[in-house]
This record gives structure tokens, sequence and C-alpha cells, in this order.
């Protein structure tokens, strides 16, 4: 990226910049009031900060995988490994936190959303751009933060993401600090909702009705108001822990008389929902992938899109799934797990069409296409396993166990993040204006594909077999399945660090990629724009005269 | 991996076999048919797409038939699932109680075991408590658990053991370093075997209720050293100097220490009256150094308990 | 400038940030929720103990600081009201007597938490400690509730200070659109004008899309004393802001002092 950090500038700055034509210049070149890094820090271009995001996610991203990794490692074999017991519990900590707070709750919406949402819907940017810098501010400094959290005070926080109490309560590690880092990051995602909420609704180009809107833009509308909603609730729970240590209020603290049952509950309200904000947009673009690799119209375009707000509903109302074995009462059990199969409908309506979306497609298998029919199976596999302990009796069994551990890394791993990948790829030559090398990207498909499965899959059955998660040791009898697990990190890392080479070789080295619809199945409006997009995106608003997925876009060769 | 050593086991395999088996078939089932499509209409063989916008019938196909199959999956693991909650009549009660990192089984007799002793083909309840924070407490071979929440009285599991045999506990919520450590066996025997461990146990009650009352030192220590065991002192407290969670057994008595009491620094001499207070209210004077980390043993330990492990304690010198 | 220059400038959608604010408001709303939720179990829990301690809060001290609210939110209204009419001077007058009640009712605050930390209530204090666990929580709650809406109240202060000073100071710059452009991105807006002197020369109904042109006649256009029309939009936002601050303590008042 750094050969296109050329100046540039933006929303308020922009009118005191130089325009020769606007049209002409793409985003990455136009001059504006600051240069270098500051016409990137101090950019409110939605394409920018879409590309900062980026650039820190994958940051932590590669953080928190090696953190996983050294999990891996260290669970080789029983006992001690190569660290000790209160490192190996920060580890996995920080691992959770990361993967989730900063990378996935982010994740898709953050960066190629803010990238794209604006040109899908034919905006020149979002509706409030100096608040979207600012989140990308306060993003940065909750991810600093949480990294301080390390050395400072008592050492790295161990309490599992969760921050369960009361042993949230207890503990002598910097708790307080990761979770106010938490609660900064939760501020940014909710300005992030807000924005887009705004967005869709107030800046959608004319003719652009809401049932034309691109399925990623759908996805992310969805998400927008689980941010909205459900994160506040988030942070005040984060808030009473640091209060409960500083002051020790009481509320969570048995001691007290406090409830530690009513903070998994208000947890939940809010990391249930979250779950779903990290996979909406992840679903919403797979719809996009498909239908421009298949050539075709989505099948169901309708089902899809108010699928993604049924799951939105719907996924509000399932927290207490968590919590079959907390000592919750039975009413609540039997109420949470009957509406938890009910979510899973329109994740199935999602798979369904999806399926039929292939139907008499001209399907290429390009890369993007590779991921997105990975996704469509390893997202099968961990919902099914979220079924699985969905049901009651099940989860008896298998809660807190290496079962668990498997169907969040199939779903979230699997889904969002093969998704993720699958998208970096598809609008790669959008965001760049050069393709990446195409062999070896199949390559690190094929080894993160293998890998992935290997790695996982036996975690469901030590998991079935007893095996209880956050264990820095364990009976030898689950020894064989970990060492598999081990093995498969390893096959996947390589696959993964071969996709980040490739992608970032590509930037300098890519062949030029100019067109305005590379695949030439696109059919969506950032298909109509130049690569990389102009600063203004458009140069013209378009009108809109049919829906998203459907031929004859004028613009459209 | 679908074994019956008890009477939970059906409760959990029934569902699993039907949920998985029910997934398997879809998810091969759906592979299979996106990998023919792929192949079918790979831009090679079908170069012209045709766009189709869906199909009402085949909407309302798959939307209700998951529904059903969610909601039999959902029946059937609620099913199962009042099974695992209703305790039979005539359960034997044991009480449990969790602490970091440690679990102490109580008998109707006052009996205290680390391991857990039942009869087979016997239901039994247990009762869980926590002291500090949570724990679950999981027999993976019985297929039960149950967290134990400080604060909360009445939360229990139950299970009937089929086998005799030794089979192993864990503690499944995380409780903080040792959580993986916080291990404990239960030991299913035959009926008979079962009442004679519970009787020598019981004896061993009034053994030290009587060796306490007379101040035999001899048998005091020896007797305080299986309470130490059973009470799960030693997760926390080495006794060959080596330093753990808490300060080590190995010349404690007698020695000068640096404790901090509401703040302060101030030396002690470690004697009987501070043993058995730093047992009662562990947290009066924290060990320089450590971490208010011990639990209150108040009500946990009775007198001549106190008398035999502070026995024991001398003894380790 | 050309018509590019018209794109560029920063995109004005009234409407629009009155979602956005409208959403903030929801997540304050969701973020005291959880708190209210804890309060609810919490009582039910232990009426009896609530009952107890809420006794021994000052009714009267509460009282005043619900009316020092009520006439802050009613002074907000009136100022944003003042404004519509282009009365600068009023509007703030207005401003500063809501920023007063707000310190007046922080002052309160702080000699109430005082007494409380004065007779040993606060957070983890032996004398809590030795009362039954209900009390404790309701202190606990109470010092965090009103805490947190406290910290609101201080951010709202700023908040209108700030306004207060775009109001008085910079009233005027560009009126980013020219007649006859870029007129569908001030609909949703009220506008009025006033000449140097704060006499009203124009006051326009809400701008709608039945609207096709504003001619702006160029005899008050180099005057120094307009409005810009955000102001008037920053300010009607902090007003909800401010409303909502009022309000949650509204919900507060009776729930902690009055449930005796
Ligand atoms: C992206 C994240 C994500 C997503 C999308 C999901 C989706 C689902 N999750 Fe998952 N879950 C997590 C992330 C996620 N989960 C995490 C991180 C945890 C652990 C947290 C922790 O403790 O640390 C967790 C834990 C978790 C639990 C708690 C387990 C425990 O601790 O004991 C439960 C229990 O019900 C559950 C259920 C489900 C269900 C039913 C879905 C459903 O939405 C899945 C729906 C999808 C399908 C069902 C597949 C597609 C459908 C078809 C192909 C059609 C056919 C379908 C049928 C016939 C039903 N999840
Ligand atoms: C997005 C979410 C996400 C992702 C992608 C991952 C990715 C991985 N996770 Fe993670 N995981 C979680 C979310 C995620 N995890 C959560 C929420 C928890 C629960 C935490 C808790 O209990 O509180 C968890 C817990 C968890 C556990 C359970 C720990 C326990 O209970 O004791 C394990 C165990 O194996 C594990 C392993 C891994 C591995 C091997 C990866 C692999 O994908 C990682 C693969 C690694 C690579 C591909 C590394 C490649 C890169 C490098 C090696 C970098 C090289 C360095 C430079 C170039 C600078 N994870
Ligand atoms: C969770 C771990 C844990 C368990 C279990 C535990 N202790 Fe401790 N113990 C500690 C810690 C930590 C300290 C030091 C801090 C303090 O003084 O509270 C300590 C201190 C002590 C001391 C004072 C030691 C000194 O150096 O002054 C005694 C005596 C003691 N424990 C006895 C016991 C007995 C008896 C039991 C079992 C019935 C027990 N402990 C169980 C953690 C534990
Ligand atoms: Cu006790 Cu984990
Ligand atoms: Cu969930």
């Amino acid at each position: 990226m750094s050969d296109h950090a050329a100046s540039a500038s933006h929303g308020a700055a922009v009118r005191h910049g130089t325009v020769p034509n606007a049209a002409d210049v793409d985003f990455y070149h136009f001059k504006g009031r600051w240069s270098g890094i500051f016409a990137w820090i101090f950019s409110t271009d939605h394409k920018r900060i879409g590309l900062m995001y980026l650039v820190l996610m994958l940051t932590f991203f590669t953080v928190g995988m090696t953190l996983g990794f050294v999990i891996r490692l260290e669970l080789m074999a029983p006992g001690k490994t190569i660290m000790d017991a209160q490192t190996y519990n920060a580890v996995f900590t920080l691992h959770g936190v990361i993967m989730v707070f900063l990378f996935v709750v982010p994740g898709l919406s953050a960066s190629l959303g803010n990238f794209l949402l604006p040109i899908m819907i034919g905006a020149k940017d979002v509706q409030f751009p100096r608040i979207n810098l600012f989140s990308w501010w306060l993003f940065l400094t909750g991810g600093l933060m949480a990294v301080t959290a390390l050395f400072t005070g008592g050492g790295p926080p161990d309490t599992g993401w969760t921050f369960y109490a009361p042993y949230s309560i207890r503990t002598g590690t910097n708790v307080t600090l990761a979770a106010a880092a938490v609660f900064v990051l939760g501020f940014s995602s909710i300005l992030t909702g807000l924005n887009f909420l705004t967005t869709v609704h107030r800046m959608r180009a004319p003719g652009m009705s809401f049932f034309r809107l691109p399925l990623f833009v759908w996805a992310l509308y969805s998400t927008a108001w689980l941010q909205v909603v459900a994160t506040p609730v988030v942070g005040i729970t984060l808030v009473l822990i640091m209060v409960e240590r500083s002051f020790g209020i009481g509320v969570f603290d048995p001691v007290k008389g406090g409830d530690p049952i009513l903070y998994q509950h208000l947890f939940w309200i809010y990391s249930h929902p979250a779950v779903y904000i990290m996979i909406l947009p992840g679903l919403g673009a797979i719809s996009d992938m498909l239908a421009v690799h298949a050539r075709r119209t989505i099948f169901g375009y309708g089902f899809i899109a108010m699928s993604s707000v049924a799951i939105a509903l719907f996924g509000s109302i399932v927290w207490a799934h968590h919590m079959f074995i907390s000592g919750q009462s039975l009413v609540a059990n039997f109420v949470f797990s009957l509406l938890t199969m009910i979510v899973a409908i329109p994740s199935a309506i999602k798979v369904f069409n999806w399926v039929a979306t292939l139907y008499k497609g001209s399907i290429q298998l390009e890369t993007p296409m590779l991921y997105t029919l990975a996704f469509i199976f390893l997202f099968m596999i961990g919902g099914f396993s979220g079924m699985m302990i969905g049901v009651l009796s099940v989860d008896v069994h298998v809660h807190d166990t290496y079962f668990i551990v498997a169907h969040f890394h199939y779903i979230i791993f699997g889904g969002l993040g093969f998704a993720f990948f699958g998208a970096l790829h598809h609008w790669y030559p959008k965001m760049f204006g050069r393709m990446y090398h195409q062999v070896p990207s199949k390559i690190a498909w094929f080894l993160t594909f293998v890998g992935f499965n290997v790695l996982y899959m036996p975690m469901f059955i030590m998991g079935w077999e007893g095996m209880p998660r956050r264990y820095y040791d364990y009976l030898p009898e689950y020894q064989k399945w970990h060492v598999v697990s081990t093995i498969g990190s390893w096959i996947m890392i390589s696959g993964i660090l071969l996709m980040f080479w490739n992608l970032l070789r590509s930037l300098k080295t890519g062949k030029p990629c100019r067109e305005l619809d590379p695949w030439g199945g696109g059919r969506t409006l950032e298909w109509t724009v130049p690569s990389p997009p102009p600063l203004e995106n458009f140069d013209k608003i378009p009108t809109v005269t049919h829906g998203p997925y459907d031929p004859d876009v004028p613009e459209h060769k | 991996m679908l074994s019956r050593l008890s009477s939970i086991s059906d409760s959990v395999n029934g569902p699993i076999l039907f949920i998985a088996g029910t997934s398997v078939v879809m998810l091969v089932g759906i592979t299979a048919v996106m990998i023919y499509f792929t192949i079918r209409y790979h831009r090679r063989r079908n170069p012209h797409p045709e766009d189709i916008h869906g199909h009402r019938m085949l909407e309302i196909v798959w939307t209700v038939i998951p529904t059903i199959l969610a909601f039999g999956f959902f029946w059937y693991g609620w099913e199962g699932y009042k099974f695992i909650k209703t305790v039979p009549e005539g359960a034997m009660e044991v009480q449990v109680t969790g602490r970091m990192w440690s679990w102490v089984h109580e008998y109707e007799n006052g009996v205290q075991s680390a391991e857990l002793y039942v009869p087979v083909n016997k239901p039994v309840k247990l009762n869980l408590v926590s002291q500090d924070v949570l724990h679950s407490y999981y027999i993976p071979a019985f297929k039960v658990k149950q967290d134990a929440v400080p604060g909360i009285p009445d939360l229990f599991l139950w299970f009937e053991a089929y086998q005799t045999g030794v089979y192993q506990v864990f503690c499944a919520e995380y409780c903080g370093l040792s959580h993986s450590a916080m291990w404990s066996k239960v030991h299913v025997v035959t009926q008979d075997e079962f009442e004679e461990w519970l009787r020598v146990e019981g004896e061993k009650v009034v053994q030290i209720q009587q060796a306490a009352e007379s101040g035999e030192g001899e048998n005091l220590h020896i007797l305080g050293e299986a309470l130490s065991k059973s009470k799960g002192c030693n997760a926390c407290h080495s006794i060959d100097g080596t330093r753990l969670i808490g300060p080590t057994y190995k010349g404690l008595y007698g020695k000068t220490e640096t404790v901090v009491t509401g703040g302060q620094e101030r030396e002690i001499v470690v004697d009987d009256a501070y043993i058995r207070n730093s047992m009662l209210k562990p947290t009066d004077d924290i060990v320089k150094g450590y971490q208010p980390l011990m639990p209150s043993q108040e009500g946990l330990v009775n007198e001549s308990e106190i008398k035999a492990l502070t026995a024991y304690i001398k003894s380790l010198q | 400038m050309s018509g590019h220059s018209i794109a560029l400038t920063a995109h004005k959608d009234y409407r629009g940030s009155k979602i956005g604010i409208w959403l903030f408001l929801i997540t304050e709303i969701t973020l005291f929720g959880g708190m209210f939720l804890l309060y609810s179990i919490y009582r039910s829990e232990y009426a009896q103990d609530f009952h107890h301690a809420a006794a021994e809060l000052n009714t009267l001290v509460g009282t005043i600081n619900t009316l020092i609210l009520l006439t802050s939110s009613l002074t907000m209204a009136l100022s944003i009201a003042a404004v519509h009419h282009g009365n600068r001077k009023l509007s703030l007058w207005m401003l500063a007597i809501t920023v007063l009640c707000g310190a007046g009712f922080m002052v309160n605050k702080y000699f109430e938490w005082g007494a409380k930390f004065h007779h040993g209530i606060y957070p983890g204090s032996e004398y809590l400690l030795a009362h039954p666990k209900g009390e404790v929580l309701f202190y606990g709650l109470y010092f965090v509730m009103t805490g947190i809406h406290g910290i609101h109240v201080l951010v709202g202060m700023v908040l209108l200070t700030v306004m207060f000073l775009k109001v008085m100071k910079q009233p005027n710059a560009k009126v980013s659109f020219v007649a006859g452009h870029g007129l569908g991105e001030i609909e949703g807006c009220r506008m009025a004008f006033v000449d140097a002197g704060g006499k009203v020369v124009w006051k326009g109904d809400e701008v709608d899309g039945s609207i096709e042109r504003i001619d702006v006649k160029t005899k008050y256009w180099p005057v120094k004393k307009r409005f810009h029309v955000a102001d008037f939009n920053q300010l009607e936002n902090s007003g909800l802001y401010w409303h909502i601050v009022d309000i949650i303590w509204i919900f507060l008042f009776p729930l902690f002092y009055l449930i005796t």
C-alpha cells in the first residue's frame, strides 16, 4: 500500500484541496491538506478508514493467531510444555479477547464494510465521516489499552474472554484495564453501527430502494442494529466489573449479596448477539461473492435479505443458552433452548438459497469462490454443532469442553474467517487496482482448508470424550487428539502465511487491474466505478433502476 | 463414545445420535449437491447462466422441514433434560464443596473425603456449593455436569452408576490458576464395600476427636496429614518447601513471618493461635508476597480438626 | 466554484443527524437499562432491605435536584425555541441557566455523597458490610447509577457550554448553499436570519421537498450576525441529549428516594 500513500485529504479538509478533476484521480492520489501518514490517520474518507481498519485488524489478528499457535504448542503434551499455568491462562484470555473484540466484532463491517457500503448504495461517503474517523481512533486506543494491560498492573488478565464474576473480581491481574479496553472498543463499534444505519437510511442513491440493496448491505444494516442496541449492555457490565474491583460495590460479589449469574446474563445479552455481529457481514459477503462468480442473480434475494434481519432479531433473545449449566431456572432453560432452535431457521434459509444460486449459474472457481464454497461447508458443521449444544441434555455433557471450542472455531473461523479471506480476494482488485497472483492464492486456500479441519475436527472428538476447555494440563488419554490438532495448526499456518504473503507481495507485483469489473459478473454498483475508486466514488450519483443482481446495468458491459 | 456408564448416559446419547445423524445426512447431502452444481454448471460446461429469481414452493419446503427438525431436536433434548433434573426418591445425598482448587465430599455421617465413593446401582444426589468462585462438577464418564456457584445453595446433580470402577472428575468452569488441576475421582464400589469404607472413615473422625481431646501428639499429626489431603490444603501448600499458591508447611511452625494486616506490615511468630486464625479468617493476615486466595475454612473444620492440622504442620520441620 | 465544488462540500443532512442522535439516545437507554435490570432484580430479591436503605437517603435533596433538572429541561427547550425565532440573546440566557442548573445539581450531589461518606456509607465500607446484604447492594447501585448519571450531567454541561460559545461567537460561518443548488441538503431544517441588531429579518418554516428555491436577498447577506443553519441542529441535538439525561434522573429519583 505504501506506494499509494501519496497525500490526500477529505471531508472538511477537502474544500481546501485542489481538484483537477475529481473523477480521474483515485483516492490514493488525491492531494489534500495533509501528507504522508497524516493523510491517512486524519482522513475522513471512508475508503481510507476502511483500509486503516483492515491494517490494524490484520495486525491484531496476527497477534491473536500467534497466541492460538502458542496454545497449540503448549497443549502438544500434558503438563508443562513451553509455559507455566499462569501464562497459559493469560494466553487464552488474550487470544479470545483479541480475536473477539479486535478482530471479528469490528471484522468485515468496519474494514470492507466501510470501504464498500457507501459505494454499494451509490453514496459519496458515510453519513458522519468525522465520527467514522473518530471510531477508528477509538479502535486504535482500545487496542493499545488491551496491549498495555499485558505489561502493567498485576500482569495480563487471566479470566477468559468472558470475564466471569466473581473470579474476575478476585484475581490480582490487570482485568480493570482490559475491561476498560473492551469498553472503548465497544464505543467504537457503536459509533460505526450508528453511522451505517444512518447512511443506509439517508444516503441511498435515487432509485436504490431497500429491496434493491446488495445483500452485503442488508447484512451490514442488520449488524449495525445489533451493534447499537446490544453493545451498551456489555459496556455497562464491564464498567460494573471495574467499579466492583476498585470500590467493591457488591453487585456481582456473592459475599456482599450480589449474584454472579446475573453477571452472566448481562454479559451474554451482549455477547450472544455479538456472535451474530461477527457472522452476519460474512453471510452477506458470501451472497455477493456467489452472485458474481456464478454470474447470475441470487436465488431468493428477499428471503436472504429478510433472514439477516430475522437472525438479528432472534439472535437477540437466545443469550442464556450459554448458561444451561449455570444454575438458572428450568423455565429459562426451556425457553432459551427452544429459541435457540429458532435462530437456525434463517441460517438454513440462507444455506439453501446459496446452494440454489449455483443452479444454472456459470461458475468460475476463482479463489474467492473457493473460499465461498469452503465457507458454506464449514459454516454448516459449525451450525449443526451449534444445534447439538443448543439442545439441553447434550449441553449438560459438552458444555465447557473442547466440543464448544470446536463449535465456535468452526463457525467463527471457518465461517467468518473464510468469508473474510474470500472477501479480501474478491474485492482486492477493486481496492488496490491490482490482481493478486492466482496460483499461490489457490494453494494457500487448499492448505488453510485442510489444515483447518485437521486442527479443529479432533476437538469435537476429545470434547465429546470429556476434555474440558481452558485446561493447561490434561490426562494422557487425550494426548493423541491434541497432537493431531497441533499438527493441523501447522498446516493451516503455512496456508495463512502464504495467503498473507501473496496478498502483500501482489500490492507491488500484482498485474495492474484497472477494469471496472475484473470478474466479469459484478452487477452491484461497486463494479461500475474505477479500480481503485476515485475520491468521490461517483462522478455523478447513479440512478438505480433494478435489483442489485439483475443484468442490464447500463454502465455494465 | 456412546457408553452407558450411568443413568444419565441415555438422555445424552439419544439426542446426540438423532441430531448428529440428521446433521451428517444433511451435511453430506447439501455438500454433494453443491459440488455437483459446481461441476455441472462450471463455466466451461455452462457458459450462459440463467437468472432464476426464486421459487416460492421451494422456500416453503426448506423453511418448514428444518423447523420441524429443529423442534424435534429441542423436544428430545428437553425430555432428556427433565430426566437429568429429576432426582429419584431415596437417593443418597452427598454435600460437595468446591473451592480453589479442590473438591470436598461430605457424607451424612460427617465423613469428609477428597474423592467421592458411591455404591453401584444406587441413585446419588450431589449438592453443590462453592466457597469462592465458580466451579463445575463434571464426570465425563457419566455425562453429567453442574456449576457450583457461590451464594446459591440449591444446585445439585444426580446419577446412578452402572459399573464399578474409578472415574475421573473435572472442574469444568474456569476458576483460576490451577483450574486444570482441580481433579477428583469417583469410586464406584459395591454396596458392601461402600458401607465398609464409610464405617472406617467414620471411625477416623471419632479418632481425631478423641485424639484431639486427649492431646495425643503422635496420632494426631497422622490424622492431620489425612485431613490436609481430604480438605484440599495440599493443592496450595507443599510439605517439602516448594512454593505453590500458598506458603509451604515445611518449617512453618515457630518461624517468624512477615504478614500484611489491614495494609500494615508486621512480624509475627507462627503459633497455634495464628494457624487457627489463618484457617478461619485467612484474610486477616496475608503473608507477604502471597495473594489473599486462601478460602476460609470456617464451618468446614471443627476444633478437633484444627488441632490435628496444627499438629501436622508442627510435625513438618 | 464549479459544480464539483458543491459536490465536495461536506454533506449536511439534518434528518440524517437527527436519526444519528436518536440512535445514540437508544444506546444510552440500553446502557442504563442494564443497570435498571440489576436494580429491579435485586430489589425483588431484597425488598425489605431496599426499603430500609432508601429511608436513609435525603428525599428533600433528591426532590430539589429533580426540580432543578426539570427546570433545566424547560430552559433548554426555551433556548432552542429562541434560536428558532432568531432571538440569539434569549437563547444564550436560557443556555446559561441550563448549564447553571446542571452545576447546581452537581453541587447538591457532591454534598449528598459527602454526607453519606461522612456517615461511613460508601462502597466497601465497614459500616455497610455490617448491614444486611440488600442494603450493601442498594448503596452499591445507588453510587454507581447516580455516579454514572452524574458523569452524563457533566458531559452535558460541557456540551452545552460548547454550544453556548458556538451560538455566541460563530453564528455565521458560510451558509453553504447557493440559491438553486443543494436545496435538498437542508431539507428538514428550520431557518431564521437576523440582522446585526438581533432583529428577525426572515423566518422560515421547515424546508421541505415542495420548496424549489430559496433566494436570500443580498441585502443581509454579508452581515455578520447570522446563524449558520448547522448550529440549530447541533443545539437541538445537544438539547435532546440533555433531555435524556433528565429523563434518566426522573427514573432514578423514585427508585432510590421514594420507595420507602
Ligand atoms: C460467529 C459466531 C457464532 C455463530 C454464528 C454461532 C451460531 C450458533 N451457536 Fe454458537 N458460540 C459461539 C459463536 C457462534 N455461534 C461462541 C464464540 C461460543 C462460545 C462462547 C464461550 O463460551 O466462550 C458459542 C457457544 C454456543 C453455545 C453455548 C455452549 C456452551 O457453552 O455450553 C450454544 C448453545 O446453544 C451455541 C449455539 C449456537 C447455535 C444454535 C447457532 C446457530 O446460529 C447456528 C445456525 C446454523 C445452522 C444450523 C447451519 C445451517 C443450517 C442448515 C444447513 C439447515 C439445516 C438446519 C437444521 C435442520 C436445523 N453456541
Ligand atoms: C476469530 C476468532 C478466533 C480465531 C481465528 C481463532 C484461531 C485459533 N484458535 Fe482460538 N479461540 C477463540 C477465537 C478464535 N480462535 C476464542 C473466542 C476462544 C475462547 C477463549 C477463552 O476460553 O476465553 C478461543 C480458544 C482457543 C482454544 C482453547 C483454549 C482453552 O480452552 O484452553 C484453542 C486451543 O487449541 C484455540 C486455538 C486456536 C488456533 C490454533 C487458532 C488458529 O486459527 C491459529 C492459527 C495460527 C496461525 C494461522 C498463525 C499464523 C501466524 C503466525 C504464526 C504469526 C507469525 C508471526 C508473524 C508473522 C509476526 N483457541
Ligand atoms: C486456594 C489455595 C489454598 C488452599 C486450598 C488452602 N490455602 Fe492456606 N494459604 C493459601 C495462601 C495463598 C496463603 C497465604 C496468604 C494468606 O496468608 O492468606 C495461605 C496461608 C495459610 C496459612 C498461614 C501460612 C503462613 O505462612 O503464615 C496456614 C496455616 C494455612 N494457609 C493453612 C491451610 C489449611 C489448613 C488449608 C486446608 C484446610 C489450607 N490452608 C488451604 C492458599 C490456600
Ligand atoms: Cu474449579 Cu475450575
Ligand atoms: Cu450464543
